[in-house]
């Protein structure tokens, strides 16, 4: 049965499409078919990761909206990557006209468009021997954003050690995932590298974290530089496997994969 | 919605691009208007007051109806002769019942006059007639040459003219789809708003239940893309009167910028080159009304049920329909618990209950 990880945060700038984006890419590198889905309609991100404007028919807007089938939104991108696997991946419309319209569909239509999250899980399971399913959300509380935590068999929360999100996250479990029985795992991104340095300071700073969470924390991945500088243009895990944030998300998706 | 306007229809392509022929011709083809019949009045001698409805007066109205028979539209046939007195100055309606005569502002139909000879359109007065007539209010008699006399009217559609054109006339499929929806349909129909001022629309329908909202609809029939005026007149009634759901029908469609407007203002839109494709359309905007005034069971509301009927809203909304018993597999909740739960939220108006053979399906509105 196809597993639907949710990967979501209370704010922006925490890593989300990152994560989920070499998620995706570790999870077809060890021979999994994964579909990446954009459901950050606000600021769709994935196509310029993948690079691939030119082989999408249609978007998940589309889908949504009842426009397009899936096998026109889903794009198969194994091709361009060395993977074991199979990758496929629909991405968001980064149209500006796009983004207001799905910014203005009524409460009907968003109604609707759980139940066609819900049918994709199972077309995409069904129709494309899906194994494992990303979702890259928007921040915050949004109806897509929502839909998917709904939809998702877990739910990957991304916080930062900010007080801003830690404080949003607690919100969010408290009166989002806690009501709808999901699920949840916290990832802790961006922690600062110097608590890494010694075991007591990694010690502490995950007594910190553990202490601010009521939920499951799967890990702490410390701020990487060289993150920020690589390219933005390509998924970092194929360039940089053997990378200490490479092989964390590595751990992190076999951990999820396990639950 | 397409504009009253007082001018003549200009070509027939002009005809379907008139809102005046949408919605009287509509009349016609829903079967709301058999035939058309003038009224009695004391100033004009007669009129149109169903056609009245949508141009600008009785002389248009007229006018309107003589164009539609010259195009083949309607037929035309005599209904009465208008008989006015050159001593007292009254008019009179002969060849209508004696009971249906002359009082101000009567709404009284006028019956065929049998054998009635020539026929001319109003202001086209007979010099004579045959016979000679009592005046009905001073007594006097009216010989040949003495009166005026003026034959009136009455219309009917053409089969043969309107089926060649019915692929292009909107207003009576659209009322026919409402109807087999369920919906009571009046077109025009009017909305009183917030502001107590009346608004017209081309269509306005009605559910059975008195204390629910109205839909309501307006049309527009454009050579190209209309603009956002269309919208902008639209939203302007809809913001007073608050239907339950405002649609606006386009043909061929909207520009860019109108079907942007129309989003910002929760007007639906459905836009068509041809008849035959918008009820598709619309089958998705109009639920039928028992779903139309259903709750909407969107992730927000679920957040705000209690805990026990949110596992079962949740389900249930993601699943569209199913019985208690696949309800309960999913929640791993005993079927009898989960039913109890399932009528708690039809009770509450988030779900539908109905029955399919021996079982009964608890769904979602569409």
């Amino acid at each position: 049965m196809a597993k639907m990880i949710s990967i979501h945060s209370s704010r922006g700038g925490t890593g989300k499409s990152l994560v989920s984006s070499n998620m995706a890419v570790i999870y077809a590198s060890m021979g999994r078919t994964v579909a990446l889905l954009d459901f950050d309609f606000r600021a769709p991100s994935l196509q310029t990761i993948f690079r691939a404007r030119d082989r999408v028919k249609g978007w998940v807007n589309d889908y949504l909206e009842g426009r397009a089938r899936l096998r026109d939104v889903m794009v198969d991108l194994t091709d361009r990557f060395r993977v074991e696997g199979r990758l496929l991946a629909g991405f968001a419309n980064p149209e500006m006209e796009a983004m207001r319209e799905i910014a203005r569909k009524d409460r009907r239509w968003q109604m609707r468009a759980l139940r066609r999250v819900m049918a994709m899980k199972q077309e995409l399971e069904e129709g494309f021997g899906v194994d494992v399913i990303v979702i890259d959300t928007s921040p915050g509380v949004q109806y897509s954003s929502v839909n998917a935590v709904v939809a998702a068999d877990v739910s990957v929360i991304i916080s930062t050690m900010d007080i801003l999100d830690i404080e949003g996250v607690q919100r969010m479990v408290r009166e989002l995932y806690v009501p709808f029985e999901r699920r949840t795992i916290i990832l802790v991104n961006k922690a600062m590298p110097h608590e890494f340095a010694s075991d007591e300071g990694k010690e502490a700073l995950l007594a910190r974290a553990k202490g601010m969470f009521t939920q499951p924390l799967i890990a702490i991945i410390p701020c990487y530089c060289d993150l920020l500088t690589a390219s933005r243009v390509s998924p970092f895990f194929l360039d940089r496997p053997d990378h200490p944030f490479s092989r964390a998300l590595g751990e992190v998706a076999k951990r999820l994969e396990a639950l | 919605m397409i504009r009253a306007e007082g001018t003549p229809i200009r070509g027939m392509e002009g005809l379907f691009r008139d809102r005046r022929v949408q919605l009287f011709l509509g009349k016609f083809l829903s079967g709301e208007l058999n035939r058309l019949t003038p009224i009695f009045d004391p100033q004009l001698g007669y009129r149109y007051p169903e056609v009245e409805a949508f141009v600008d007066g009785p002389d248009a109205a007229e006018a309107f109806l003589l164009d539609l028979e010259r195009r083949g539209l309607l037929v035309r046939e005599p209904c009465g002769l208008l008989v006015c007195c050159p001593r007292c100055g009254s008019c009179n309606i002969e060849g209508a019942p004696p009971d249906q005569k002359g009082s101000p502002r009567g709404d009284h139909r006028v019956n065929p006059v049998s054998g009635a000879e020539g026929e001319k359109a109003r202001g086209d007065e007979l010099a004579s007639t045959e016979g000679g007539w009592l005046c009905r209010d001073c007594g006097s008699p009216i010989g040949d040459g003495e009166g005026r006399f003026r034959r009136v009217f009455c219309f009917q559609f053409s089969e043969e003219g309107i089926g060649r054109i019915a692929d292009r006339l909107v207003v009576a499929p659209v009322r026919e789809f409402l109807g087999k929806r369920g919906y009571r349909t009046v077109s025009p129909g009017s909305l009183v708003g917030e502001s107590e001022v009346l608004h017209s629309f081309d269509i306005v329908a009605y559910s059975d239940d008195p204390g629910e909202g109205a839909l309501a609809i307006d049309f527009v029939v454009s050579d190209g893309p209309a603009g956002e005026e269309k919208v902008i007149a639209m939203f302007a009634k809809v913001f007073d009167t608050d239907p339950l759901r405002s649609v606006l029908i386009a043909f061929p469609g909207l520009t860019e910028n109108a079907r942007r407007l129309s989003e910002q203002y929760r007007i639906a839109v459905v836009e068509s080159g041809d008849v035959g494709s918008i009820f598709k359309k619309l089958m998705k905007i109009i639920p039928p009304p028992e779903e139309a005034m259903m709750e909407t069971l969107d992730v927000m509301t679920l957040l705000s049920l209690p805990d026990h009927l949110r596992r079962t809203a949740t389900v249930v909304s993601g699943l569209g329909r199913g019985t208690a018993e696949e309800i309960s597999d999913r929640t791993s909740r005993a079927r009898a618990v989960e039913s109890g739960y399932l009528n708690q939220l039809v009770r509450m108006g988030y779900l539908k209950k109905e029955k399919r053979g021996r079982e009964v399906l608890f769904s979602v509105s569409s």
